[in-house]
């Protein structure tokens, strides 16, 4: 490893002492000091976004030769995604914070944790290779299945982490199964290579097995169906914070390597893999809405929700176009910051440890705290994708791409679904305004006010004034687009 | 000996939640196997390669799943 290598991997380093420096604090007499632990995980986050920016603009002016970007890359993709991810991490620790003080467990553990499943994330993000991606996979994954059974006294927690975690190593291995096809075929783990040997492959079975296996892996990590089934169950189990965490970054990062691998790597597979992908996103649309219409609890509601959204997500990877591709930047940030706002706003409804998660707690929150009930209306049309909120951009562009790609059926199926989801949308709102709910107190603490406020800003300030976000998305996604258009496949 | 029989009766239990519980790991290659092996046998027959592994390889791989769900999270009552 060479100096210049070490830029590449700085932020990471950085986030890797951080953590363990937090994790052994309590070990070294800081085991009370509860309230440094949020700031202490703060002041990281705001160092490792500080040295993405710096080690950026390095590795900018660095010879595109260096050993490192075989493996990993600090483009504009991967950057979009840290500074994406560390805001996330960032909100989620503020989200927290209340909930790890009444529970009495270790806050030290508990950021640790999210500093090793945000290194994860961050090396996913920045993996050309899919030895770089899986392991970041990995490490994001198993600090998730700690994190969703972190409450151990809390059955509903235990029950929910082993689920998790069962499904999830399987499906890891089912992922790793499909790589290893992949590298027997064509020799090599490098996306770009990978796509290199693909376009002189014309059929292959173990080369189709391996893409379907590796698909069907990435559909489990962002829970599409017929993979979703383990989400409902594991956000209702997990404690709200994770639950925020697992909907959000954590899906986040598995929407960003769907994309980059099939983006880079499988273009140029002979076999069209975007109908089998548009099947996977219909289903996703479909049984995510309709699921959604009957749920009282919010949490389920939630994650039926998140169902529908990886299939919007996914027209965008399917569509394999430019357009396609900003609109999964777009979409991912909008989603990722309303969804946070509506998991503050469920964490202000609690008045124990699972509380505040039925749509009957929302009753009257109109009089009880005016402006969260609209902030929260805001998050759910930015969900819903009515303008002037920033979900109409992010959908906009997933269906444009799609229309583009030829896949007109599907942008209408995603139209049509859009609409369902409304319904169960606007039974929280309903709820929220024209029903009398009890006098019960609100938590509103300036964490989750903070939380609920950059959320709310983020969603009305893209969606009025979407020019800076649809430029940075523009800039962002170029890098991959280029790597594309040397491979001679850019702007299907 | 009501607590012999329940004793027993446990141990059994347990025993079969084990044999399920192991069943993951073979029955994911087994689902996925047949649907392959019949797709690419389908395909022979009628010249229509690829696209019948690939619908069946297809099916192989979400029958392997939905029994991995069915497996993994039965008992979730507590939680629905």
């Amino acid at each position: 490893m060479t100096g210049s290598d070490v830029v590449f991997l700085l932020p990471e380093i950085i986030l890797s002492i951080g953590a363990s420096l937090l994790l052994i604090a309590p070990v070294i007499g800081w085991r009370s000091k509860e309230t440094s632990a949020k700031w202490a995980t703060l002041l990281l986050l705001a160092i490792t976004a500080l040295a993405v920016i710096i080690c950026s603009n390095v590795v900018e002016n660095l010879p595109q030769t260096a050993s490192y970007s075989a493996m990993f890359a600090l483009d504009g993709f991967a950057i979009f995604f840290k500074l994406l991810f560390i805001a996330a991490i960032a909100m989620i620790v503020l989200l927290s914070d209340d909930f790890l003080r009444e529970s009495r467990y270790s806050a030290w553990e508990y950021y640790s944790l999210l500093g090793f499943a945000l290194i994860g994330m961050m090396f996913m993000v920045s993996g050309v290779h899919l030895a770089s991606i899986y392991i970041g996979l990995e490490l994001m994954s198993l600090s998730s299945y700690i994190l969703a059974g972190f409450f151990k006294n809390e059955e509903k927690s235990t029950e929910a982490a082993m689920k998790y975690f069962v499904l999830g190593t399987v499906s890891s291995g089912i992922l790793l199964y499909g790589i290893s096809l992949i590298y027997g075929v064509t020799g090599s783990l490098n996306l770009l290579t990978i796509s290199k040997a693909m376009s002189t492959i014309i059929t292959n079975d173990a080369l189709m097995f391996g893409i379907m296996l590796l698909g069907a892996g990435l559909c489990f990590k962002i829970a599409a169906v017929p993979f979703h089934v383990w989400t409902p169950d594991v956000y209702v189990g997990a404690p709200t914070p994770i639950a925020a965490f697992l909907s959000t970054a954590s899906k986040g990062a598995a929407v960003a390597i769907f994309a980059r691998i099939f983006y880079v790597g499988l273009h140029d597979f002979q076999l069209d893999w975007s109908n089998i992908l548009a099947t996977i996103s219909a289903l996703s649309m479909i049984l995510g809405n309709f699921a959604a219409l009957t749920q009282d609890n919010v949490k389920r509601m939630l994650a039926y929700s998140s169902i529908g959204h990886a299939g919007y997500v996914l027209l965008g990877i399917l569509s394999l176009n430019t357009m396609g591709l900003r609109g999964v930047l777009i979409y991912t940030l909008v989603y990722v910051f309303a969804n946070l706002g509506i998991w503050a706003t469920v964490l202000m409804l609690r008045r124990h440890a699972y509380a505040g998660e039925r749509v009957d707690d929302f009753e009257g929150l109109h009089k009880r705290a005016p402006f969260w009930a609209f902030a929260m209306v805001i998050f759910l049309l930015s969900l819903g994708g009515i303008p002037p909120t920033a979900g109409f951009i992010g959908k906009y562009f997933l269906f444009a791409a799609a229309v583009q790609s030829g896949f007109g059926w599907l942008a209408i199926i995603a139209v049509l679904m859009s609409a369902v989801s409304m319904f169960f949308y606007f039974r929280i709102v309903v709820a929220m305004y024209l029903r009398e709910g009890p006098e019960a107190e609100v938590a509103i603490t300036p964490a989750l006010k903070l939380v609920a406020g950059v959320s709310l800003a983020v969603t009305l300030i893209f969606g009025i004034l979407p020019a800076p976000l649809i430029n940075q998305a523009t800039q962002s996604s170029n890098w991959v687009a280029g790597r594309a258009a040397i491979l001679g496949h850019a702007g299907r | 000996m009501p607590d012999a029989n329940g004793d027993r009766e446990q141990k059994i239990r347990e025993r079969q939640q084990l044999l399920e519980a192991s069943s993951i790991g073979w029955m994911f290659p087994i689902a996925m196997g047949i649907g392959f092996g019949w797709g690419w046998g389908m395909d022979k027959l009628f010249g229509t390669k690829p696209w019948l592994t690939i619908i069946f390889t297809a099916f192989g791989v979400i029958a392997a799943f939905i029994n991995l769900f069915k497996i993994g999270l039965r008992d979730d009552g507590g939680t629905k």
